[in-house]
């Protein structure tokens, strides 16, 4: 988050949607708590891929929605959210930062072009450390 | 430490000036330029350190910032690349990244064998000797996700400053040489003058030439000491000239005081001489004539006379009595303000002193109406010493002096003892009083004055010169008392004086003139009306064993003063006194004249006036039945002086005429035969051809002197015959005495020559030349 910058104003704390990843939410839940502990706050939601994305910063999209990709996209656009998937053509469908697992290091890539239509900025240190 | 500093101090005080001077400038500008650089590399220094901190600070900063990402999201290859971006940067030896844990997540080495250092403690700049590091906290929105920590070498930064403090050192070097180079050349101009100075002044100072000025440089200080200098030797030179000429004019007027004075002093003495001279030869001159008028008055006496002529030599022969006292005073007085007035110091006996000027005195005045009486302390010393002449001369004055002013009632001489405790000293009391006229208050002073009486009318009156008391005022003072007077006018006068006495025999009056062996107590009673007198002569008798008792019926001694001078009236009171009183011993003290009446009518012993204590002390002794161990001096019918001498050659060696004569005259009287000589050198070719026992000479002759006559013969050695020599002299008293013995006199008699003079000195010849003859 701290790499990113909202065009529109956001509000605190910032919200996490997760849409088909029970496991992440679950895992995201821990990590908000000891981010809370810290004076850090993240809302973390789970939420169904028909449902508006206003009101929510990041999104994470979970394997086995290509399908709704287009849809989803298209709100997060108009709602400026930070889509992150890591299925494979993510980005190519028009979602921001796909995650993968390169050398068994984590990567990610991101969709640079993108941002814009999001009206989202991406930080200069993200992109040096991402694969693409 | 202290010490030390002084002793520096001590010897920087004792450097020449132009050292003062170049160490002064050289130390002070060596602390300067040694402050300033020190000053300057310290800041540089500090300066360096502050910039390579900010440097370090900012590459931390970009670091850090760059390395967050990394950090984030777990990506140490990236830090890695981000740190390995280091090494352009030559000074940093080792950055490492901590992430949130403190566990190490990336790093760089420029060495690689290096140790990797432990998550630092700190946070900001540390600063070691060899290094400088760097630690620097990592936070996105205040988390802390990691650590960065750079290692600088310092190395650059220590040669920067060896660099610099080498620059500084060269510079001060630099710096101080300038400076001693500078001082060097400046203190010429202040110590070249005071050097030049000092010169002068020891110059000076070595040859005394104040001419000598100093030149003057520059217009500063040491110019105007120069100047100063240079005034205070034009007043040294003035002043110097300036004693130069007082000390000549001094040493011509001293010259010419001196021989002044020594002419002064010349006439001075010279007057002094002819003064001397004067007197003795005045004192022979008007002896001389004395001598003749005296001897032939008193041979004339002996001449069968009728009354009247008698009374006419009577009054020759006690006026020239009175011109030789007269001449005696002035002498004696001139000889005492002239200042040589010398005392004798022998023992003599005190007693006979006093009692004799009692006798002198009042031996012309018997039958008159004074009654003369003497007293004297018991416990004064029977010998002193002193000058016997010279106070009896005193006492004789004071008497005498009373008596012309009392024509009637007594004239009483006591002498009493007084002695200081303490010092263990004795002194000589002497009153004189009389029932005189008496001298008013405010005439005394006048008393000692010479040439002064009481008053000019008195001189008419009464007679004298008026020397008498200013003599023996004079004398009192040499013997070292001082003659004062307690009068009342119409009741008497008193004068007295104290001298101090010196007394080698330990014998008192008590004791003399015949000690009493044997005390033995007797009872007296005095009939005397003077009660001063009486308490006296109680006070005497009571010494010597005595009590008084008037009212006893019956004593020892009974002492009956007549003082009256009538006879019948004396008788009169005499009878009614004896009647009164019974006694073993009556002695009656009464003037001579009424002696024979006296012992006529009672055969008890009478005592003359003035009282002697040798009398007093024969009537107690007979009082008491004692016979008098020593017999009343019997009166030696004297046999006449030319059985003893029977034979003897006299020769007389005088010049003058009339005293040939009356020396013949008084000779022949005698039965001797004389030779005479008109001189010296005669009486010298005399003695060569006769064998004379006895020269008369007089000291004053003409062609020789009797002195060197007396000489002459003396010294002709052993197988002359020497004749005993008496000399002849008006130069009275004791001058003549040391003179004449020197001369080898054995004897001398004062002119005028009296007949009494010359047999007692043809006595004492006799009895020497027994004692002579006895060691021939």
């Amino acid at each position: 988050m701290d790499f990113i910058r909202w065009e529109r104003p956001i509000e605190e704390p910032v919200t996490i949607a997760v849409i088909g990843s029970k496991r992440l939410y679950q895992q995201l839940q821990v990590v908000a708590a000891a981010k809370k502990a810290k004076g850090r706050e993240f809302r973390i939601i789970e939420i169904s891929e028909t449902d508006s994305t206003e009101g929510i910063e990041v999104l994470y999209v979970g394997l086995g929605y290509k399908s709704n990709w287009q849809t989803i996209f298209e709100d997060a656009r108009a709602n400026s959210v930070l889509t992150v998937g890591e299925e494979d053509q993510f980005l190519e469908a028009g979602g921001l930062i796909q995650f993968s697992i390169q050398r068994n290091r984590l990567r990610f890539a991101l969709n640079l072009d993108e941002a814009e239509n999001y009206q989202l900025s991406l930080s200069s240190k993200l992109v040096q450390l991402a694969v693409r | 430490m202290g010490k030390t500093f002084k002793k520096i101090g001590a010897a920087f005080m004792s450097l020449s000036i132009s050292r003062k001077i170049l160490l002064a400038t050289i130390t002070s500008s060596f602390v300067t330029l040694a402050l300033f650089t020190v000053t300057t590399v310290y800041r540089e220094r500090a300066a360096t350190r502050t910039q390579k901190t900010e440097s370090l600070a900012s590459i931390a900063n970009i670091v850090a910032s760059n390395a967050e990402a990394a950090l984030s999201f777990n990506d140490p290859y990236t830090a890695a690349e981000y740190l390995e971006s280091l090494e352009r940067q030559s000074d940093i030896r080792k950055a490492v990244l901590y992430n949130a844990q403190g566990e190490l997540f990336a790093r760089y080495l420029r060495n690689k064998s290096q140790p990797v250092p432990a998550l630092p403690d700190f946070q900001g700049e540390r600063i070691t000797a060899a290094t400088i590091s760097y630690a620097l906290q990592i936070r996105i929105e205040g988390e802390l996700i990691g650590t960065i920590l750079l290692e600088a070498d310092t190395r650059s930064l220590r040669r920067d400053l060896q660099d610099s403090l080498i620059a500084a050192i060269l510079l001060l070097a630099a710096g101080t040489l300038l400076a001693a180079f500078i001082a060097s050349r400046t203190q010429k101009f202040i110590t070249r003058p005071l050097l030049e100075l000092e010169n002068l002044a020891r110059t000076v100072s070595q040859d005394g030439d104040y001419a000598s000025r100093a030149e003057k440089r520059y217009d500063d200080e040491v110019g105007s000491l120069v100047d100063s200098f240079n005034f205070m030797m034009e007043s040294v030179e003035q002043r110097d000239r300036a004693i130069h000429d007082n000390n000549r004019d001094l040493e011509s007027k001293v010259a010419s005081r001196t021989a002044e004075l020594r002419g002064a002093m010349k006439r001075a003495q010279a007057a002094s001489k002819a003064k001397s001279d004067f007197l003795s030869t005045m004192s022979h001159e008007l002896r001389t004539p004395m001598n003749a008028i005296v001897g032939m008055a008193s041979l004339l006496m002996d001449k069968e006379l009728d009354d009247e002529q008698q009374s006419y030599i009577k009054i020759i022969r006690s006026s020239s009595d009175t011109l030789l006292s007269l001449i005696n005073d002035v002498l004696d007085y001139s000889k005492i303000e002239s200042g040589n007035l010398e005392l004798e110091e022998k023992p003599f006996n005190l007693l006979s002193c006093l009692e004799d000027a009692m006798d002198i005195v009042c031996a012309p005045r018997r039958g008159g109406n004074i009654d003369f009486a003497i007293t004297v302390d018991p416990r004064l010393p029977a010998i002193i010493c002193g000058d016997v002449t010279r106070l009896r001369q005193v006492i004789i004055n004071l008497l005498s002096n009373a008596a012309k002013f009392t024509k009637e009632g007594r004239i009483w001489l006591n002498a009493k003892v007084d002695t200081v405790e303490e010092s263990n000293s004795s002194y000589l009391t002497i009153e004189i009083h009389d029932t005189g006229i008496g001298i008013p208050e405010d005439r005394r002073h006048r008393l000692f004055q010479s040439f002064s009486q009481v008053d000019s009318s008195m001189t008419r009156r009464f007679g004298g010169t008026g020397l008498g008391l200013a003599i023996s005022q004079r004398l009192a003072m040499a013997m070292g008392g001082m003659i004062e007077i307690e009068s009342k006018v119409g009741v008497g006068s008193n004068f007295h004086f104290t001298i101090p006495i010196r007394s080698e025999d330990p014998d008192t009056l008590i004791s003399y003139p015949s000690p009493c062996r044997e005390e033995k107590a007797f009872t007296f009673r005095l009939d005397v009306a003077d009660e001063q007198i009486k308490a006296h002569l109680a006070d005497t008798l009571a010494i010597w064993g005595g009590s008084s008792d008037e009212e006893a019926p019956e004593v020892d001694l009974h002492i009956l003063h007549i003082s009256s001078h009538q006879t019948e009236y004396a008788l009169e009171a005499a009878r009614k006194a004896v009647e009164s009183c019974k006694c073993k011993r009556r002695a009656f003290l009464s003037d001579p004249n009424l002696h024979e009446d006296l012992q006529k009518e009672f055969s008890d012993s009478v005592v003359p006036t003035p009282l002697h204590i040798v009398d007093l002390r024969q009537a107690a002794q007979k009082a008491i039945g004692q016979s008098s161990k020593v017999a009343a001096p019997a009166k030696k019918v004297e046999k006449p002086v030319a059985t003893l001498l029977s034979g003897v050659k006299i020769l007389l060696a005088e010049d003058n005429k009339l005293n040939q004569k009356v020396f013949k005259l008084i000779m022949k009287r005698e039965g001797f035969t004389v030779d005479i000589a008109e001189d010296g050198a005669e009486a010298v070719a005399a003695a060569a051809q006769t064998r004379y026992d006895i020269i008369f000479m007089d000291f004053q002759m003409p062609v020789m002197d009797g002195l060197e006559a007396c000489r002459i013969i003396r010294g002709k050695g052993d197988g002359f015959h020497q004749p005993w020599i008496i000399g002849f002299t008006a130069n009275v008293e004791s001058d003549a005495a040391p003179a004449m013995h020197a001369a080898g006199m054995n004897d001398y008699l004062p002119k005028p020559v009296k007949d009494q003079g010359i047999r007692d000195a043809l006595r004492l010849f006799a009895s020497k030349r027994g004692v002579q003859s006895d060691e021939n």
